[in-house]
């Protein structure tokens, strides 16, 4: 009916803010749910960094010229949450506690789920993207590569660690459970 | 369960709660701002060319073209004819009206 979301892209280059707003409504969930496994669930510093990422996506819309529209966003917010790490580099995002209370997820998912969430907050930032880019939102390496800006290798190498330090965080946490 | 296979879950959708409106928002406030900036940019331009231009000659020019578009219309039997008729239409539809 509306087009694909890169047709919207196109419109935006012309400064259609309609063809926006429809490219804000279909991706804000995704990017916001990415930016919130960043943040280890904190909401309100995701939906900052989620509003500015679609602002600066607005401005540069016309250097758009993949054919991944989503991805491009990721690669910006990931470069947001860079900066912001930096900006709190004394105050680091990983050092501030877990708001997982106030994430939607400790209200209506499993136990399983929110174990993933608080195994993957033990992660570093790196590894959190490169899982959650590859995995939850199915991007191909190639993609996940090119949106956190490391060459393939790199990305292979932090999702196997990832997945092998959740693996074991699980694991550890179900013998404990156990027992 | 795999760690694949749990790794694989969707990401919990987030309701939008007026976050795309909050957002759509600040770009309308954003374009806002950018017009205001280039129309300010138009006018300094404009304004800055026309203290540049040579203007003296260019006035005397467009009052001597006035004067004689003024002496045209004053004795243009053709213009008097029209304004007749248009002072005529005038006052008999004011009279119907009235009536």
């Amino acid at each position: 009916m509306f087009g694909s979301p890169n047709s919207f892209a196109k419109k935006g280059v012309r400064g259609d803010t309609a063809a926006f707003a429809m490219l804000v409504r279909e991706h804000q969930s995704r990017l916001r749910g990415f930016l919130l496994r960043l943040t280890k669930g904190n909401n309100a510093l995701a939906d900052d960094l989620a509003q500015e990422t679609f602002l600066e996506a607005f401005k540069k819309i016309d250097q758009f010229e993949g054919s991944n529209f989503f991805g491009w966003l990721c690669a910006i917010a990931w470069s947001r949450f860079l900066m912001e790490t930096r900006k709190r580099k004394f105050e680091n995002i990983d050092d501030q506690p877990e708001m997982a209370e106030d994430a939607p997820e400790a209200e209506t998912a499993s136990l399983i789920r929110h174990d993933l969430e608080s195994a993957m907050a033990e992660l570093v930032p790196m590894q959190r993207a490169a899982l959650t880019l590859c995995f939850a939102l199915g991007l191909s390496n190639e993609e996940a590569a090119a949106t956190l800006n490391i060459p393939l290798g790199t990305l292979k190498s932090h999702v196997n660690r990832g997945r092998a330090k959740l693996s074991h965080l699980l694991t550890d946490w179900r013998k404990v459970a156990q027992s | 369960m795999t760690i694949d296979d749990l790794l694989s879950q969707p990401l919990t959708p987030m309701a939008d709660n007026g976050f795309s409106a909050k957002v759509m928002a600040r770009i309308y406030r954003l374009e806002q701002r950018r017009l205001l900036a280039n129309s300010l940019l138009v006018v300094l331009i404009a304004t800055v060319a026309c203290l540049l231009m040579p203007m003296t000659d260019f006035l005397l020019q467009l009052n001597a073209a006035l004067d004689k578009l003024v002496v045209a219309i004053g004795s243009s039997p053709q213009i008097a004819f029209a304004a007749l008729i248009l002072g005529a239409i005038f006052f008999y539809e004011r009279k119907i009206f009235h009536s």
